[in-house]
C-alpha cells in the first residue's frame, strides 16, 4: 500500500516536472514579449522625443536665422542711413569738417559734454590699452585723453614718466595688449591666421617688437656676437660672392641658402630701389660708381658724388608749368647727408613737379582750399611721389602737413564748412601772387627723419615765379619737391662698400624674393591690411627702435 | 523739520507729464533736495518742472531712485580713486542699465542735470564697460563715430602706431 502510494507520488512529481518546463517556457516567452513591447515603446518614445527635439532645434535655428537676418537688415538700413547723413553733410562741407559735424550730431557718445566724457575716461583709468584705442578713435578723445587726472593711476602703478603733450611711453605688457587690438582692426585674414600661429611670447621682454626680416630672430639679444668677427665662423653665415664677404643667412634667398651654390648673391644685390615705376637702381651701379672714383681720384668725394645721376625721362613725369622751365624728371643722386653728418653718403631720390600756372587760388583769409590741394597731391601720387613719400592710408595726404604751422598755431588750408540748409556761399578767390600766402608759403617743408642717415623722407613746398612770364602778369606756380634718402656708405670707408641695412629696407619688395624664416611674416598682398608689403616706413624700426619702450 | 515734510512731491517732465513721487525718493537728486531746502515747504504744493528730461527717462530715473532710496547719501566731494577707476557695477544696477543706447545716454544726461552722482557713476561705468577691450574700429562702430582727424593728427597717429605693422 505504502509502495503504491509512494509510486503515485513519484508519478505526480514526474508529471509536475514534465509540465513545469512547459509552463516556465511559456512564462519566459510572455515576459520576453512584454519586454520587447516595452523596449519598442521606449524606442518609439525616444524617437518621438528626438524628433520633437529636432523640430524644436529646427524652429529655434529658423528663429535665430530670422533674427540674424533681421539684425543684418537693420544694420544695413542703419549703415545706409549713416552714409546718407554723411553724404548730405559732404554736399556742402569738406569731408574732414563733415566727419567732425557728423560725430557731434549723430554719435551719442561723442556729443556728450566734455565733463561727462572725462568721467567715463576716469572709469577706464586702469586700462591703458583701451585708453590708447580710444585716443585714435576721434579728435575729441585724442584731445581729452592725455589729461593727467586720467593717467594718475597708471603712472603711479607702473612708475612711468609722463609729460603731456608727449605721448605716453607704454610698458611692454600694455604694448602687447594694445598691439592685439590694433591687429584686430588692421590685419587681413591671412595675417591674422599667421599671428595666431606665431604668438608673440616675447612681448613681456622689454624692447622687443617685430623681428627684422633681414636679421636672425635673436639679433637684438646677441647683437654683440653678430657685430663681432666671431660671426664669420658661425654656420649661420654664408659667403656672398657679389660682396666678397660673409652675411647672416637671413640676407640670402632660400635658393642661395643651399650648399654649394656658385656665384651666391645676397638680397641686397638681388633687389633694387625704385625711383619711379620705370627706373630701378641696383647696388652694383652705386658700388661700381664709387669704387671707380675711389681708384681714379681717391678722397675726392665731391667729384664722385656730383658725377652720379640717374633720371627717368618718361613724358608722364614732366610736369613743368611752362615750356621755358627745365623738365621735371625724377632724379637719383649721391650726396652728403647734412652738415652735421659730413661723413654719411646717401642715395637721394627727388622729384619736383609743378602745380601749373595759377592752378590754385587762395581764399580771402589767405588759405588754399583743401579739396584743390588734395586733387593736386592725388595727381602727383600717381607718379613717383607715391614711391618717394608714401602715404599710409588712401585719402590721407601727408604733404598737407607743410601747410600747418610748426608751432601748432594754425594752418593755411581752407576746409569748406558749409551749412547743409543753405547752398555753399561763393568765396572770393585771389591768385596766390596777390595773397599774403605768397610770402607765408615761401619754402615750407614736412620731414620724416630726413637728413639723419636713415630712410628719411621730406616734402617741400615753394612758391615759384616762372621764367619768361612778365612780372606784371603775377602768375605763380607751386612746386612740391618730394625727397627721400637712403644711407649708402661713409666717406671713411676704404674697402669695397656693401649694402647697408637701410638699403635693404629701401629696396622695393617686388624686386627680390621675400626672406623665408619662422620669424618672418609671409608677404601680405592685401592692400587693406596694415602689413601690406608695399607700405613704406619712414625709417626701419630695427635700426631706430624708439617706440614703445620700457 | 523732518516731521513737517510733505511725504510726496510732483515732478513734471519736459513733455508735460506729472509724476508723483515720495519726497525721500525725489531727494536722491541733489538738485531737487537743494531746491526743496531753499524754497521751503511751500514749494511742495506746486509741481517741480524738470525741463531737460522727458517722461520715459524721468520714470526710469525715479525707478532707480526708488530702489536706492535707503542708500546713504554720498559725500559732496567724493573724489576717491576707488570710486572712479573700477568698472564693477552691482547686479541690480547692471540689469537696470540694460536699455538701448539712446536711453542709456539720456539717463546719464538726466542724472547729471538732476545731480544724482551714484546714478551718473553707474551710467559712466556702463559706457566704460562697453568701451573696454574694444579696438578703435569696434568703438567707432558701437557708438557711430567717424574718423575725423586732421592731417596733422593723422601723421602723429601713424608715427605712434607703425611699430605694430609687420612686413
Amino acid at each position: 500500500m505504502f509502495a503504491l502510494l509512494r509510486w503515485i507520488r513519484k508519478l505526480q512529481v514526474y508529471c509536475r516536472l514534465l509540465k513545469d518546463p512547459k509552463t516556465r517556457g511559456d512564462d519566459r516567452r510572455t515576459q520576453a514579449k512584454q519586454e520587447q513591447q516595452q523596449a519598442e515603446m521606449l524606442l518609439e518614445q525616444q524617437q518621438a522625443q528626438i524628433l520633437l527635439e529636432q523640430q524644436q532645434a529646427q524652429i529655434l535655428l529658423e528663429q535665430q536665422q530670422a533674427e540674424m537676418l533681421l539684425e543684418q537688415q537693420q544694420a544695413q538700413i542703419l549703415l545706409e542711413q549713416q552714409q546718407a547723413q554723411m553724404l548730405e553733410l559732404q554736399r556742402t562741407m569738406d569731408p574732414l569738417v563733415a566727419a567732425q559735424v557728423y560725430n557731434n550730431r549723430y554719435s551719442p557718445l561723442a556729443r556728450l559734454p566734455e565733463e561727462l566724457l572725462l568721467l567715463i575716461l576716469e572709469s577706464l583709468s586702469d586700462d591703458a590699452p583701451t585708453l590708447h584705442c580710444l585716443r585714435i578713435v576721434s579728435r575729441t578723445f585724442f584731445r581729452l585723453i592725455y589729461q593727467p587726472r586720467i593717467w594718475r593711476h597708471i603712472v603711479h602703478t607702473y612708475q612711468i614718466d609722463f609729460h603731456p603733450p608727449w605721448p605716453l611711453i607704454l610698458h611692454s605688457d600694455m604694448a602687447g595688449r594694445l598691439r592685439l587690438l590694433l591687429e584686430r582692426d588692421g590685419q587681413c585674414d591671412n595675417c591674422r591666421r599667421w599671428s595666431e600661429a606665431h604668438p608673440r611670447a616675447n612681448w613681456m621682454q622689454p624692447g622687443l617688437g617685430n623681428k627684422c626680416k633681414f636679421r636672425p630672430p635673436e639679433f637684438n639679444q646677441y647683437r654683440s656676437i653678430y657685430d663681432s668677427p666671431k660671426c664669420l665662423d658661425s654656420p649661420k653665415c654664408l659667403d656672398c660672392h657679389a660682396c666678397g664677404s660673409l652675411h647672416s643667412i637671413h640676407q640670402f634667398s632660400s635658393f642661395y641658402r643651399q650648399d654649394g651654390r656658385q656665384e651666391r648673391q645676397c638680397l641686397g644685390h638681388q633687389g633694387s630701389v625704385k625711383l619711379c615705376e620705370h627706373v630701378q637702381i641696383n647696388w652694383a651701379s652705386i658700388r661700381g660708381h664709387i669704387s671707380d672714383w675711389q681708384q681714379r681720384r681717391p678722397g675726392d668725394w665731391q667729384a664722385c658724388l656730383d658725377s652720379f645721376s640717374i633720371e627717368c625721362h618718361d613724358p608722364s613725369h614732366d610736369m613743368r608749368c611752362t615750356a621755358e622751365e627745365a623738365p621735371t624728371w625724377p632724379r637719383a643722386r649721391l650726396r652728403i647727408v647734412s652738415i652735421s653728418n659730413p661723413d654719411l653718403v646717401v642715395l637721394s631720390l627727388e622729384w619736383a613737379p609743378h602745380s601749373g600756372l595759377d592752378a590754385l587760388t587762395a581764399t580771402a583769409d589767405a588759405r588754399l582750399p583743401a579739396s584743390d590741394l588734395r586733387a593736386l597731391f592725388r595727381k602727383f601720387r600717381q607718379g613717383p611721389a607715391g614711391f618717394l613719400f608714401p602715404s599710409n592710408r588712401p585719402g590721407h595726404f601727408p604733404e598737407l602737413m607743410c601747410f600747418y604751422r610748426v608751432d601748432g598755431s594754425g594752418h593755411f588750408v581752407h576746409y569748406e564748412t558749409g551749412d547743409n540748409k543753405k547752398p555753399p556761399s561763393p568765396t572770393i578767390k585771389t591768385p596766390i601772387s596777390q595773397s599774403p600766402l605768397r610770402f607765408a608759403l615761401n619754402r615750407r617743408y614736412y620731414s620724416r627723419c630726413y637728413g639723419l642717415g636713415q630712410n628719411g623722407q621730406k616734402a617741400v613746398i615753394e612758391i615759384h615765379c616762372p621764367r619768361g612770364i612778365s612780372k606784371s602778369s603775377n602768375s605763380t606756380c607751386l612746386i612740391v619737391t618730394y625727397q627721400c634718402d637712403i644711407l649708402v656708405c661713409k666717406t671713411t670707408d676704404r674697402t669695397k662698400i656693401n649694402p647697408t641695412h637701410e638699403w635693404l629696407h629701401a629696396m622695393d619688395p617686388d624686386t627680390y624674393p621675400h626672406p623665408q624664416a619662422s620669424h618672418v611674416r609671409p608677404l601680405c598682398r592685401d592692400e587693406t591690411c596694415m602689413n601690406y608689403y608695399q607700405t613704406r616706413r619712414a625709417s626701419p624700426l630695427c635700426t631706430n627702435y624708439t617706440y614703445p619702450q620700457t | 523739520m523732518s516731521t513737517e515734510k510733505a511725504s510726496t512731491i510732483t515732478l513734471t517732465s519736459n513733455d508735460g507729464v506729472s509724476i508723483e513721487v515720495d519726497r525721500q525718493v525725489a531727494e536722491r537728486s541733489m538738485l531737487i533736495k537743494n531746491m526743496m531746502e531753499d524754497l521751503g515747504e511751500g514749494a511742495t504744493a506746486t509741481a517741480v518742472p524738470i525741463p531737460n528730461v522727458n517722461e520715459s527717462v524721468l520714470k526710469k530715473v525715479i525707478e532707480w531712485c526708488e530702489h536706492h532710496k535707503n542708500d546713504p547719501q554720498p559725500a559732496q566731494d567724493d573724489d576717491s580713486d576707488s570710486r572712479k577707476k573700477t568698472t564693477d557695477i552691482e547686479e541690480w544696477d547692471q540689469k537696470f542699465m540694460q536699455v538701448d543706447q539712446e536711453m542709456l545716454f539720456e539717463i546719464i544726461l538726466a542724472s547729471n542735470y538732476l545731480d544724482i552722482k551714484p546714478l551718473l557713476d553707474v551710467g559712466c561705468k556702463t559706457v566704460a564697460n562697453m568701451i573696454k577691450g574694444k579696438s578703435p574700429e569696434e568703438i567707432r562702430k558701437t557708438f557711430n563715430i567717424t574718423n575725423d582727424f586732421t592731417p596733422e593728427e593723422e601723421e602723429q597717429i601713424r608715427r605712434e602706431n607703425e611699430w605694430a605693422e609687420d612686413r
